[in-house]
């Protein structure tokens, strides 16, 4: 029955929530600016008083949630980071129990000698500094493009983390390598006794570009991938699953490999970050520059929210959805004040 | 052969951890026990080469090195590290016998 009125009350605002010149006009209740100016924002993560951005460029940018105050922090990295392309810093997560447990994850890439790799690691808040622990999961192949990025727990607390396939689309079957996959280890690094391939922080494979990461509250995960030429993809993420990358995409099917829950077919949507809201998926998408909301039982997807550009990650808390749009990264036309935290979703009511 | 593992080296060193694991030996120029330690992963590096196995094996002086303790989750030394995809997988702290860590070597090469 809740299911059924919250589509109704999202439906109704759909059609009757905007207003003409509103340049952050959306489908759904009162807008806010949270924050402005930021420099290819990747990643949102919150607690109770503050949001964390992570910004590609590596800097970590804390927004008091009362004042709105920004704070600027430079991690200090154990490697050097390689911010060319679409790497750099890119995913981060707080630790559950932040700000008694003073830790937070990050995923980066950077270069060693002449390689360059993706590293997943444990960062710790001391005297009002980040800096990079030690690294739980290294050597995730990197390129210029497709690095994958998003971390986030699960539910079962575990930590998840997407990794693309660094422009080498074979990898994403090589069950030796840790491009393509979605990984999952203990928060101290270790690897779950309840992994599908035992010692092995391989989740899932098969995936190309892979940048959202969420659960629903029965815990099913779901993932968004960039496709090739289109065909992004929604999956639904099963422990051990293959999902065909790059022997099979968009409609196409295959035994062996489970077929998306949805995919964009001749759209672009490029989607990336992603949350879950009683049986609706919100997806950030870049090209597609909306938010798209995706019924999981229905398996269509419709706009949500358009007019702010490119989207790359979406936040929820409370009632509320947040987004953080990413027209500075080279491939957006950035307005004045971007890039934005903005608030799409005030309330259900 | 037990190689040194400097500032110099250390990138291609983590470097060559991406390929295959490798060990690196933890110690201090003072310390007793570290010296009886490395003797003892001597006589298995050597036991091991000379049966056409080879290891990458690094010896490391943690005061040069302070940084890493905490990177790779050393707590006191001797310590031999196993190294694998530039994580630290694995921290003996006691060494044993010689026949104790070839058996090591030989279980952690993969």
């Amino acid at each position: 029955m809740k299911k059924i009125f919250s589509a109704a009350v999202l439906a109704l605002l759909l059609t009757s929530g905007c207003s003409s010149g509103d340049r952050l006009q959306t489908s759904g209740g009162e807008k806010e600016v949270i924050t402005k100016e930021l420099t290819i924002p990747w990643n949102v993560a919150s607690d109770s008083k503050v949001w964390w951005i992570a910004e590609r460029g590596g800097q970590i940018v804390s927004i008091d949630k009362k004042t709105k105050r920004k704070t600027s922090f430079t991690p200090l990295l154990l490697k050097t980071l390689h911010d060319n392309g679409e790497g750099g810093f890119l995913g981060f997560e707080l630790h559950p129990d932040f700000p008694t447990v003073p830790k937070a994850f990050a995923y980066y890439t950077y270069k060693n000698q002449e390689h360059i790799y993706n590293r997943l690691s444990e960062l710790k808040l001391k005297g009002g500094k980040w800096e990079e622990t030690k690294p739980l999961i290294d050597g995730i192949p990197a390129g210029a493009i497709h690095n994958g990025g998003r971390i986030k727990f699960g539910p079962d607390g575990m930590l998840y983390a997407a990794a693309g396939d660094a422009g080498v689309p074979e990898t994403a079957q090589d069950g030796s390598s840790l491009s393509g996959k979605i990984l999952r280890i203990e928060a101290d690094g270790s690897i779950p006794e309840d992994n599908p391939i035992a010692d092995s922080a391989i989740y899932s494979l098969g995936h190309r570009n892979p940048q959202g990461l969420t659960w629903d509250a029965e815990g099913r995960m779901f993932a968004s991938e960039h496709g090739q030429n289109h065909n992004d993809e929604i999956n639904e993420i099963l422990p051990g699953g293959n999902y065909g990358w790059p022997i099979i995409e968009g409609t196409e099917s295959k035994k062996g490999f489970i077929p998306p829950l949805i995919h964009s077919g001749a759209e672009t949507w490029a989607p990336s970050g992603m949350i879950e809201d009683d049986g609706i998926l919100y997806v950030a998408c870049l090209r597609g520059e909306k938010i798209l909301k995706i019924s999981i039982a229905e398996k269509d997807a419709v706009t949500f929210s358009e007019g702010n550009g490119r989207i790359r990650d979406i936040l929820m808390e409370e009632e509320k959805i947040y987004a953080i749009t990413n027209n500075t990264d080279g491939r957006g036309v950035p307005k004045k004040g971007d890039d934005r935290m903005i608030l799409i979703r005030s309330s259900l009511k | 052969m037990i190689r040194q593992l400097t500032k110099k080296t250390f990138d291609a060193m983590h470097e060559e951890s991406m390929k295959s694991p490798l060990f690196i030996y933890f110690e201090t120029p003072l310390c007793g026990t570290c010296k009886m330690g490395k003797r003892m992963l001597e006589i298995a590096v050597q036991s091991l080469e000379q049966n056409d196995k080879e290891f990458s094996v690094y010896e490391c002086n943690i005061n040069e090195f302070p940084a890493l303790a905490r990177t790779y989750g050393i707590t006191s030394v001797p310590c031999l590290t196993v190294l694998r995809r530039g994580v630290s997988v694995k921290q003996v702290y006691a060494m044993q016998s010689a026949a104790h860590l070839y058996d090591l070597l030989m279980k952690n090469a993969r």
